[in-house]
């Protein structure tokens, strides 16, 4: 096994609080309605079952990790997501993803190659 | 059609395990000689700058097997894997207990499951590591329930493309 190389002691504060900000259903529901563009605390409440303070609580979460910035207008305030940490985590989450992907899809290629043979040859290790 | 190569999941049972599901299009023999032939197993197990050198397999319960892979260019770096094989039900499932010789946090229990339906045969291979720390370092500071997180972050970087 490689052990990854990131050793950035900012790097690492930044992607706990992703993590963290990530860790919950809610937040990450959130997340997935802001992919589709902003929206306002009232319409990002609406589908939940959540007061809107509830929900301002978790945007205040994702805003401290930086996945979430806030409009200027002064009523409606539209959140926005912010996919840069987003990039950032998934990149570091996907090392050992990569290295399966990797690897099974030589596999892939090696059993299409093996069937496409009209025998398997039988050879000893 | 969807790419069979979406089919990989990840996810991370308890406090030290790691299951890895994919499915492949061969039937489930094929795919098990994949794993236990160390002609085919170092055509898939090589990568681009990292090739397994070497690749010895004693196919029985209590036999030893062991890999070793080799980093390309000056001061090539050596990674090796080696173990024994704990049951071996052909064709179905390997169970063996394996450690790593570039960096041994303990004994490695893996069990990997070969399932074939319908022409395709799903692989499940479920690792079990010394401690929290161990799958924590080998995930990349990945930790209990971030796999649900990541799966997530897929389909929100998904629904973002084209940005």
């Amino acid at each position: 096994m490689e052990q990854n190389g990131y050793g950035a002691a900012a790097t690492a504060d930044r992607l706990d609080a992703t993590f963290t900000a990530l860790a919950d259903p809610t937040r990450r529901a959130i997340l997935a309605r802001l992919a589709q563009g902003e929206a306002s605390v009232l319409e990002l409440a609406a589908p939940f079952a959540m007061s809107q303070p509830a929900i301002s609580k978790h945007l205040k979460v994702l805003e401290r990790a930086g996945l979430v910035s806030r409009g200027r207008d002064r009523t409606r305030r539209p959140c926005r997501l912010e996919a840069a940490p987003l990039a950032e985590a998934t990149e570091y989450l996907g090392a050992y993803r990569d290295h399966w992907d990797a690897s099974y899809r030589r596999l892939d290629a090696l059993l299409l190659q093996l069937q496409s043979q009209p025998t398997t040859p039988e050879e000893t290790p | 059609m969807t790419n069979i190569a979406d089919s990989l999941r990840i996810t991370t049972p308890g406090d030290t395990g790691i299951t890895i599901v994919r499915d492949f299009l061969a039937p489930a023999s094929l795919v098990y000689e994949c794993h236990v032939r160390c002609d085919l197993l170092k055509q898939w197990q090589s990568a681009p700058g990292r090739a397994m050198t070497q690749c010895e397999i004693d196919l029985r319960v209590g036999g030893h097997f062991r890999y070793l892979w080799q980093g390309q260019g000056e001061g090539g770096t050596e990674a090796g894997t080696e173990g024994t094989f704990d049951a071996i039900d052909p064709n179905r499932q390997l169970v063996t207990t394996e450690s790593w010789t570039d960096w041994n946090p303990g004994p490695v229990r893996a069990t990997t499951t070969f399932a074939e339906h319908d022409g395709r045969t799903t692989v499940t291979t479920v690792i079990d590591l010394p401690s929290r720390e161990v799958r924590e370092t080998v995930m990349g500071g990945m930790t209990s329930g971030m796999s649900e997180a990541y799966l997530a972050l897929d389909a929100i970087l998904a629904a973002r493309i084209p940005a």
